[in-house]
């Protein structure tokens, strides 16, 4: 092991005030934190030397002896850590030059320069109590690096970012404390350049190069020093502390955090961290933008607040009593005008929003909306004309049909119950256009029954339906024995199978109700189906 | 526009105005940087009649010669009032040189605006409901910046619908809230916030659709936000406006339910709030008592609450506020049957 030292334990180094330090040693502590890695350390150039990187801020996050890693613990422990191993480290220095008092611990260091002061205050370590990476870390603190040598000082000239993994192995040239990494297990060390300094951060785990762990951290480096102008430092203490949840929770650690607080604060750190790094790009285009705000300029419209405007919370008061209708447009905008939409179809709109009233009108409204998208032809929205493009529609489809089956060779009409304008009403029309097909296979039972006061001839009647894969069977006509039997017997002819059968005799009158499958490719036409059916029945048209 | 004020004078001078035939409600900036036409940026402005018929201008402003005229050509009819509209962001590459243009109403529409060919085209109407050609109204809706084929709409149904409007197809749609939703801003491109009639501002993320969270509640129950702005300089702030309230509230996202500030020198209810496109910490708000404020927001606050920094009065009562990105130099707001566009 060889250490270089450097003369002199400065504490504030590389020209920052001792403010900005204790800045960066936050986010350091942030940043190493919320990784979870070992170690950071800030590389200063220093003031003695130029372009030479002496160690400026650091932050341990390691193991300590006797002493397990607790996540429960508040960040400034990691701060407090690496205050005593600085000083342990100064005293250390100070023991070499013999101004202090030796003390019987000094065993641990190669060289021999150490004594340390056992004193009794808890801030002092004694080198006994430091594990194998606070030894590192330590250690660390001496090293000084020319330009280009080593890890940080190549950070540093190059401006890039430098992944090592497994640093204990590495070359000495490359990263000369490979040794004590190795003595230490910290297998990735990382260095990038920082504000005219390099930051180091390490851990005891190999980790592949990750660029998004990179920019986490460099966004822990930025996202509080956004707050630098603020004097308040409890202020930013509060943030750090609030960032570092944050951050912490997006990297899962279970903190004893409800379920929904770590949905939101995983959903925050993205916005945040998507914030930062577009401000990070644009800051030049936004910082030449700022100062423009000043309403003194001779060309801006707007003059400059007074105070004696300010009015008394009560003119508010009264003002706001005396105008019920304020945000008179916003409100219009927000309760009138999309219920010109819905209403549209119906009588003048009122203003004003009713819960009550609408919510039926609503139901018909969409329903007769349904039936305007099943009706071609509709261009009107009003009801009437609705109802009277359906009509027509319906008609013209209905002659269409017959067409149709005169052409297939049927002689027999079907003779379909006309239902005139003044039978419409909207439960019938609703039962054909809903959704729910069962429907449209029950026989309205009051023209079932009023069918057979009258002559059983005349009504007899058959309707097949072809619903996608499903053909529906309504049919009326007279009783005869095994006419059910039949009826099944030649749809299996038709290679259909009936899988629903709802059938009533009354008076020697059959209604019956049948849906059917096609069992294979072959499809039966509908006229087909109504002409063996029939013949089953009895042709009586 | 009498004020005490001498130089009220000099004010009128560096407002434009826009003298229209109808009340105007919706405005939007183009955000094409000094379009290829010698005519300036375009601005679109919607009626607000009571009507069915309604139209859109579009107009060329001139910032040099601090001139805003329409441009006749480019006017067409919009079925009901348009609730909002909105250009497309500048991210969205559009291989044209035309502008895209969106309204909410009815529908969710789209529109082409070519000035080379002097027309508007309507390019797609969206409607989200899977059962008819009826879609619920919408109040609202907002293009996202950073994924500009995402596009949000919110509607009095209660759901907002998130559409990709390059397929025109629906993304996703929730069910936002228990009352109407009045407004929606996008923070991230998956990250959205809603304002309701049920007072809460609740923010979703696209990704964890079984979760939202409220980050405020109107302190009376169930008063009704109106207006949400998100600041896109700084994403941790977010303001919104109450029904009858003359404050614009601020709020953090970090901390839920307690707002940041309450912005109370409004001496009438606020109708619209716009966050400066430059700077994090301004915003600028409208309201019934004429007046236009610009705040600065400070890092502590004072004992007696915020002032604003800047103040305008106009005519009437401002409806309509909208700060332009292209030019941050300029706010547009709309009251009665003008609109004016003012240097800050």
């Amino acid at each position: 092991m060889s250490l270089t030292m450097a003369d002199g334990g400065v504490e504030a180094v590389g020209g920052r005030s001792k403010r900005q330090n204790s800045l960066l040693r936050k986010q350091l502590a942030l940043a190493v934190r919320s990784v979870q890695w070992n170690y950071a350390i800030f590389w200063s150039s220093s003031l003695t030397q130029p372009g030479v990187l002496e160690w400026g801020e650091g932050c341990y996050n390691g193991d300590m002896k006797k002493r397990k890693k607790s996540y429960e613990s508040h960040y400034k422990h990691g701060l407090q850590r690496s205050k005593q191993l600085r000083k342990l480290y100064l005293s250390m220095l100070e023991g070499d030059s013999g101004t202090t008092v030796s003390t019987t611990h000094n065993e641990h260091n190669d060289d021999d320069v150490h004594s340390c002061d056992d004193s009794t205050t808890d801030m002092m370590l004694s080198p006994d109590d430091l594990s194998d990476e606070e030894w590192y870390y330590l250690v660390s603190m001496s090293y000084v690096f020319s330009p280009s040598q080593c890890l940080p000082g190549r950070a540093s000239a190059t401006g890039e970012t430098i992944w090592l993994c497994n640093a204990q192995y590495a070359e000495n040239k490359l990263f000369s404390r490979s040794l004590l990494a190795r003595s230490a297990s910290i297998q990735t060390v990382v260095c990038f350049p920082h504000l005219g300094g390099v930051i180091e951060l390490g851990v005891t785990e190999l980790i592949s190069e990750d660029h998004s762990l990179l920019q986490h951290i460099k966004s822990c480096l930025l996202e509080i020093s956004v707050h630098q102008n603020n004097d308040d430092e409890k202020k930013m203490g509060i943030m750090i502390s609030e960032a570092n949840l944050m951050l912490e929770e997006k990297h899962q650690i279970p903190l004893e955090i409800s379920d929904e607080d770590l949905h939101y604060k995983r959903t925050i750190s993205t916005v945040l961290n998507y914030s930062v790094d577009r401000s990070s790009t644009n800051d030049k285009t936004i910082r030449r933008r700022q100062p423009n705000l000043a309403s003194s300029d001779s060309g801006s419209s707007f003059l400059r607040w007074k105070q004696c405007e300010q009015p008394n919370s009560d003119v508010v008061q009264k003002q706001s009593d005396l105008q019920p209708q304020s945000q008179n447009v916003l409100r219009k905008m927000l309760y009138n005008v999309p219920l010109m939409h819905t209403k549209r179809m119906s009588s003048p709109h009122r203003p004003g929003m009713n819960q009550d009233d609408p919510s039926d009108r609503r139901k018909e409204n969409e329903k007769f909306s349904v039936l305007r998208t099943m009706v071609p032809t509709v261009n009107e929205v009003d009801k009437e004309s609705i109802l009277n493009n359906t009509i027509k529609y319906l008609q013209e489809l209905e002659a269409r049909v017959e067409e149709l089956e005169s052409c297939m060779g049927s002689v027999n009409f079907v003779e379909r119950q006309r239902r005139t304008t003044d039978n419409l009403n909207d439960s019938v029309l609703i039962e054909e256009t809903s959704g729910n097909y069962d429907d449209s296979t029950k026989i309205d039972e009051n023209s079932g029954e009023t069918e057979q006061v009258t002559v059983f001839r005349d009504k007899t009647h058959l309707r097949v339906k072809l619903i996608e894969t499903e053909v529906v069977i309504e049919a009326r006509c007279s009783y005869r024995d095994y006419i059910v039997a039949d009826i099944m017997e030649t749809l299996s002819n038709l290679h259909m199978d009936a899988f629903s059968v709802r059938s009533h005799t009354l008076n020697k009158f059959l209604t019956l109700n049948l849906k059917a499958k096609f069992r294979g490719a072959a499809v039966a036409s509908i006229g087909m189906i109504k002409r063996e059916l029939r013949r089953v029945i009895g042709d009586l048209f | 526009m009498d004020n005490s004020a001498p130089d009220s004078l000099s004010r009128s001078e560096t407002a434009v105005t826009y003298d229209s035939p109808y009340p105007l409600y919706a405005m939007a900036f183009s955000s094409l940087r000094a379009a290829n036409t010698s005519s300036g940026h375009r601005i679109a402005v919607g009626s607000f009649l009571e009507d069915y018929n309604n139209r859109i201008d579009i107009l060329s402003f001139d910032s040099d010669s601090m001139t805003v005229k329409p441009l006749p050509n480019l006017s067409f009819e919009h079925p009901y009032p348009p609730t909002k509209l909105m250009f497309s962001p500048p991210s969205l590459r559009r291989p044209s040189s035309g502008d895209l243009l969106a309204s909410s109403g009815d529908f969710l529409r789209l529109w082409e605006i070519n000035e080379d060919s002097s027309t508007v085209e309507p390019i797609s109407v969206l409607n989200n409901s899977k059962t008819s050609e009826f879609c619920a109204p919408l109040t609202s809706f907002d293009w996202n910046d950073v994924e500009p084929k995402r596009l949000g709409t919110c509607s009095i149904d209660t759901t907002c619908t998130i559409w990709d409007i390059e397929k025109c197809v629906v993304e996703t749609q929730l069910i936002a809230h228990d009352k109407e939703v009045h407004d929606i801003a996008w923070g991230e491109a998956r990250v959205f916030a809603s304002v309701s009639a049920d007072g809460s501002v609740r923010i979703f993320d696209l990704r964890d659709k079984e979760h939202s969270t409220i980050i405020y509640e109107s302190p009376q129950p169930d008063t009704p936000l109106l207006r949400l702005a998100w600041n896109k300089q700084d994403l941790r702030y977010m303001a919104t406006i109450l029904m009858d309230s003359n404050k614009v509230v601020i709020l953090d996202i970090r901390s839920p339910t307690m707002p940041v500030a309450e912005l109370e020198r409004h001496q009438a209810s606020v109708n619209a709030i716009a966050w400066a496109p430059q700077s994090c910490k301004h915003i600028c708000s409208g309201g019934d008592d004429t007046q236009a404020l610009i705040w600065e927001l400070p890092t502590v606050a004072g004992p007696n609450g915020i002032d604003p920094m800047s103040v305008y009065s106009a005519g009437s009562e401002i409806n309509q506020l909208q700060w332009s990105s292209s030019q941050p130099d300029w706010i547009g707001i709309a009251f009665a049957n003008k609109m004016q566009l003012l240097r800050v």
